[in-house]
């Protein structure tokens, strides 16, 4: 008998250059992902789609609902933000990120969403204090593990206490694949290399990347950035050094996919980050069959939202149809294991 | 975050400012994925022909209300949403010719999910656009 299978799906916030450049509207890309086929699963990025959010003006719960029904779409996940530093001159405390983040989870509930995807900076004393409102909501809130942090970073471990305490089935996490890649994504040098970027510098940056990857070092997020900050500035490359730099320190990790089976019981969605394919249709950045092998013996049958990445280096390809390709491979891995 | 969209191409406003000056204006698009608060909006190195321009003869109009740039950060609850450009204004120029006028500012924002220690991230990018000017049409 064949196992129970993840389900595929999509977040909007994968055709953000068609979305931020007018050329598609959000009721354009959500009528695009229906009629391709490319959900079920619909991930929305509160802050990004709706005006005036975590306020849902009563036309846009019509309009979104409407869309879901007509096109048999399933909302598997409000993306919402912990904005820390939403004051200019301090940062919230706990209970005030725990009240500002309330509202976030009810427009979940409100738009048909079962969970919400937090982030980091909200502290382990702002989840405790806003469980009792996912409870009553019923919606799940899961923290994005996103590169380069991994399941056994400190703020992770931290998480991972408490919900050994609170033991709740509304907190869990949602795995970044992006915390797992196997190298920089080719798509990132051939991008730098068409805007003149030497060969040899893309080599030095790649060969760092590699180099740390191979190790058993794992340095944090701030000691990577400012390692390749300090790289791409010694290498002369000018407005090009920062984005680089985040490019290699921020976006690509280097966990281990075997390693997500740790908080296997506990993912509640997925985002299925992916950059750009080889002549193969193979995604070479991400190694998508060890991963999605190591969701399917965790049991995990929620939704894979792919998210395509590519676009901060190379806005030009149409967001459908790489994340058709990318559907395409997933449904070939998934019907292999 | 795509630096090419960040002065919108289109053509200036032209209008005579309070102390009978000439005042232009043109509309800048947030350089970032989802909406921020307002108060977190940086504007620097602008430049109009090349002649840097002082943050204080600058405004922008939010909600439909002209503010001194300098004002904004004292504003509470205001956003910038994603789609909506933010109109701004400079004051103090000598009058101003038809035909293109180089315009450059450096346009960001405080990203208050990501936290650098104790502050904020603050984005930004910078362009030089060439807009044309039709007093004419403008007025």
């Amino acid at each position: 008998m064949s196992r129970p299978l993840p389900k595929l799906g999509v977040t909007t916030y994968s055709f953000t250059p068609q979305y931020h450049g007018l050329e598609l509207s959000f009721e354009d890309i959500v009528r695009r992902i229906g009629s391709l086929g490319i959900g079920p699963g619909l991930e929305i990025v509160g802050f990004q789609s709706i005006k005036g959010f975590p306020e849902i003006p009563d036309d846009f719960v019509r309009l979104f609902r409407g869309l879901v029904d007509e096109y048999g779409l399933e909302p598997s996940c409000l993306a919402v933000n912990a904005d820390l530093g939403l004051l200019p001159d301090r940062l919230l405390s706990p209970q005030e990120m725990a009240d500002y983040l309330a509202p976030q989870v009810r427009a979940a509930a409100e738009l048909g969403f079962p969970a919400v995807r937090l982030q980091k900076p909200a502290a382990p004393e702002a989840v405790e204090l806003l469980l009792r409102v996912a409870e009553k909501e019923q919606v799940k809130m899961g923290f994005e593990i996103h590169a380069p942090d991994s399941v056994h970073s400190d703020w992770v471990m931290a998480l991972r206490e408490l919900y050994a305490r609170l033991d709740s089935p509304y907190l869990g996490f949602i795995p970044d694949f992006g915390s797992s890649t196997r190298r920089v994504s080719p798509s990132v040098w051939e991008e730098y290399r068409r805007r003149g970027v030497s060969q040899e510098a893309l080599d030095t940056l790649d060969a760092r990347w590699n180099e740390i990857h191979a190790s058993d070092q794992r340095p944090s997020e701030s000691e990577l950035m400012g390692e390749f900050s300090e790289l791409t500035h010694s290498l002369g490359l000018g407005a090009f050094a920062h984005p680089l730099a985040m490019f290699c320190a921020g976006i690509h990790g280097h966990q281990d996919p075997q390693d997500w089976a740790e908080i296997g019981s506990q993912i509640i969605h997925v985002h299925s980050k992916f950059f750009g394919f080889d002549e193969d249709g193979d995604e070479p950045a991400i190694p998508l069959a060890d991963l999605l092998k190591v969701l399917v013996d965790a049991g995990y049958t929620g939704y894979l939202s792919s998210e395509w990445e590519g676009w901060h280096w190379d806005p030009t390809p149409d967001a459908a149809a790489t994340v058709q390709r990318h559907h395409r491979l997933s449904r070939d891995i998934l019907e292999s294991l | 975050m795509f630096p090419d969209r960040l002065i919108v191409p289109e053509e200036l406003g032209v209008e005579e400012d309070a102390g009978g000056a000439t005042a232009v204006t043109f509309r800048v698009r947030l350089p970032w994925y989802r909406a921020l608060p307002m108060d977190g909006l940086h504007l620097s190195d602008v430049a109009f022909d090349g002649r840097p321009v002082a943050s204080d003869r600058l405004d922008v109009e939010i909600d439909g209300t002209w503010r001194p740039y300098e004002d904004v950060a004292g504003l509470r609850d205001a956003w910038w949403f994603v789609l909506d450009p933010l109109r701004v204004r400079v004051r103090g120029l000598e009058p101003v010719a038809d035909g293109e006028h180089k315009v450059t500012a450096t346009v960001g924002a405080r990203v208050p999910y990501i936290v650098l220690g104790t502050e904020a991230l603050v984005i930004k990018e910078t362009l030089t656009r060439a807009l044309p000017l039709n007093a004419r049409s403008a007025a």
